[in-house]
């Protein structure tokens, strides 16, 4: 199922928690809605939900405005960060739960409550912890427990509110790679809630990326990485040195600027598009020195100060960095690979 | 048996600690009931069998336990919707209305028993509308259940707040989205949740019940057979120098009591299953 979402408000108090946002959602997507706390994020899918009253704007369900209706009227599975399980009830108890209390027309019979409910807890791995409580599991398992709870009304919509959140880091990637395999294949419409980039990127078919209420970039995970649009989505998409050169009458950018020649320029570069040389060189032509660096990791990761006194940082590969010898207060002279520059940048 | 008893704490001094709680309850608590015990040795079975299942006995275990587990009822019910009120709505005051439910704890009971003796008495407000449509309560069981009532109503409010208190609205959330009436969300999610701590309220409301003395002994009239509570009966036999039979009485109340209080905590650990204890 589509959603769409039409100048979308939301102000709780004086603070702008929304504002003024729209966005479609494709049918059988899934969709990472990523940003700071306090972005906004968590109550535009509450605003799906129904669970939040938008002040201004409408939700559209496949061409079905639901702006108005009851949250239990929209059958969309809500799964919360911090899994909401009804504690009282067994793990097969809460994924039946949504069936249970359907209407006495609508419900299914107790054998197919109990077909559904197992074929549900087999699709995440769960069947054998059926008759444990919520208590006696593990965060993972709550959290697939919460997941098959949600999907157990077929829902047309699957809203996941940091679903990883409140895992430890080695469970969370397994997790998420387990959910996007599992989208694949019950092709559920879903969007999802996250601050980690590097969540939403890897699993996500499409990123919304938000900022202070506002939409600041929506594509696919490749797109908002390689061409970001403001440089707060690729300040948030990963770590950034600017440097303040200067770019020529011919397009030429000095990094080393002669304050009379050419116009200002903020350069924003990657620290894997850095190159560091031990001669100054056309292509490396900044000094700066060495102040630390971590070896452990699948680069190294080298923190230097220019002669401004502004921190950069780098990462090159193990093997350059045994060629080069690099040693903490060592001069170095950098190169910039490739770089990124955007007009009209607001206080930044 | 080691293991049941020494379980490594971060707390430091557990011998002392535990010496200490043991010491302490058994000052306060063990000591003067084993006394009460002890004076019932004394006697024979003949004598204890004839003071405590006696008529006037017999009839007055089943007003008093009759009566609290009525009141125990009574007040689960409204004290549940008081606390309901309390946490869940704005309502203007509610310092106040806070305030005023601890008020049957501060009270002497004798001053509640006078004052509702009176307001329910042939000249009281109530007592006075009551009477003139053939309705009687002072001196009756449903004056007894009245001031019962009173004592013990704070302890249903109390117990139950915290928990209500404490529910994750996202609970509630959840049980909207996947498409719960209200009434559904409460019957099935809220209900089981605060039911441990109903329980609780029930308990304590019924033991306080149980042992009130100073309010009830005004409303009752305490006509033998019919008003007079257990408690009443024992200082009764005291007056009469029996201290024998106000012994015998005393223990087999205490008794049945902690038999009572014991299977209530029962329900309520296999009722707190799920918190992963058994």
């Amino acid at each position: 199922m589509s959603i769409e979402l039409i100048d979308v408000s939301k102000k709780f108090g004086t603070f702008v928690a929304v504002d003024n946002v729209s966005f479609s959602i494709n049918r059988g997507e899934l969709l990472a809605l990523l940003g700071p706390s306090g972005s906004g994020k968590t109550t535009i899918l509450r605003i799906i939900a129904g669970l939040e009253k938008a002040d201004t704007g409408s939700v559209i369900l496949e061409g079905r405005d639901v702006s108005r209706e009851d949250p239990r009227d929209r059958g969309i599975g809500f799964v919360f960060q911090h899994y909401a399980l009804f504690r009282h009830m067994t793990v097969f108890e809460n994924v039946a739960f949504g069936l249970r209390v359907k209407p006495r027309k609508l419900r299914p019979s107790e054998p197919e409550i109990k077909k559904r409910v197992m074929d549900l807890l087999s699709l995440v791995q769960l069947d054998f912890l059926a008759h444990h409580y919520p208590m006696q599991l593990s965060g993972g398992q709550r959290q697939r427990v919460a997941l098959a709870r949600a999907l157990a009304i077929q829902p047309s919509i699957l809203l996941l509110d940091e679903p990883f959140g409140s895992l430890d880091a080695r469970v969370r990637k397994e997790l998420r790679r387990w959910l996007r395999k599992l989208h694949d294949e019950i092709h559920v419409t879903s969007v999802f809630v996250t601050h980690d980039q590097e969540e939403a990127l890897e699993v996500s078919d499409r990123v919304v990326i938000m900022n202070q209420g506002k939409i600041e970039q929506i594509g696919t995970p490749e797109e908002v990485y390689f061409s970001p649009q403001t440089p707060f989505v690729f300040q948030f998409l990963g770590d950034v040195n600017l440097f303040h050169a200067r770019e020529l009458s011919n397009g030429e950018i000095v990094f080393i600027p002669d304050e009379s020649k050419g116009v200002e320029k903020k350069i924003f570069v990657r620290p894997n598009q850095i190159s560091i040389s031990l001669t100054h060189s056309r292509n490396n032509p900044i000094p700066a020195t060495i102040q630390y660096i971590n070896t452990a990791g699948p680069m190294v990761k080298i923190e230097l100060m220019d002669k401004k006194g502004n921190p950069l940082l780098a990462f090159i590969s193990i093997d350059e960095y045994h060629e080069l010898h690099l040693k903490k207060n060592m001069e170095v002279f950098l190169g910039v690979k490739s770089h990124h520059t955007f007009e009209n940048i607001p206080n930044f | 048996m080691k293991k049941i008893f020494y379980q490594k704490s971060i707390l430091p001094g557990y011998g002392l600690s535990l010496g200490i709680t043991w010491l302490y309850l058994s000052l306060i608590v063990l000591l003067p009931l084993s006394t009460l015990y002890i004076k019932v040795f004394t006697g024979s079975l003949d004598e204890f069998i004839s003071a405590v299942f006696s008529l006037r006995a017999l009839k007055a275990y089943e007003v008093s336990f009759g009566l609290s587990f009525v009141s125990a009822c009574i007040n689960s019910l409204f004290g549940f919707l008081v606390a309901w009120v309390i946490v869940r709505y704005k309502i203007p005051f509610k310092g106040f209305w806070d305030a005023l439910i601890d008020l049957p704890f501060a009270l002497p009971t004798a001053v509640a028993g006078i004052t509702l003796t009176w307001l329910y008495g042939p000249q009281g407000w109530i007592g006075s509308f009551l009477e003139a449509h053939g309705f009687k309560v002072v001196f009756t069981p449903i004056g007894i259940a009245i001031a019962m009532i009173f004592v013990s109503f704070p302890f249903a409010v109390r117990t139950i707040e915290p928990v209500l208190k404490d529910l994750d609205p996202e609970v509630e959330e959840s049980a909207r989205c996947l498409g719960a009436s209200r009434w559904k969300i409460f019957q099935k999610v809220i209900f089981p949740t605060i039911l441990p701590s109903l329980l609780t309220g029930f308990t304590l409301s019924f033991a306080r019940s149980m042992g009130e003395y100073g309010s009830v002994i005004f409303i009752a009239g305490n006509q033998p057979l019919k008003t007079e509570i257990a408690p009443l009966l024992i200082v009764m036999r005291l007056e009469e120098y029996d201290y024998y039979g106000s012994a015998s009485i005393s223990v087999f109340l205490l008794t049945v009591s902690f038999v009572l209080l014991l299977c209530l905590n029962f329900i309520q650990f296999w009722n707190r299953r799920y918190l992963g204890t058994i």
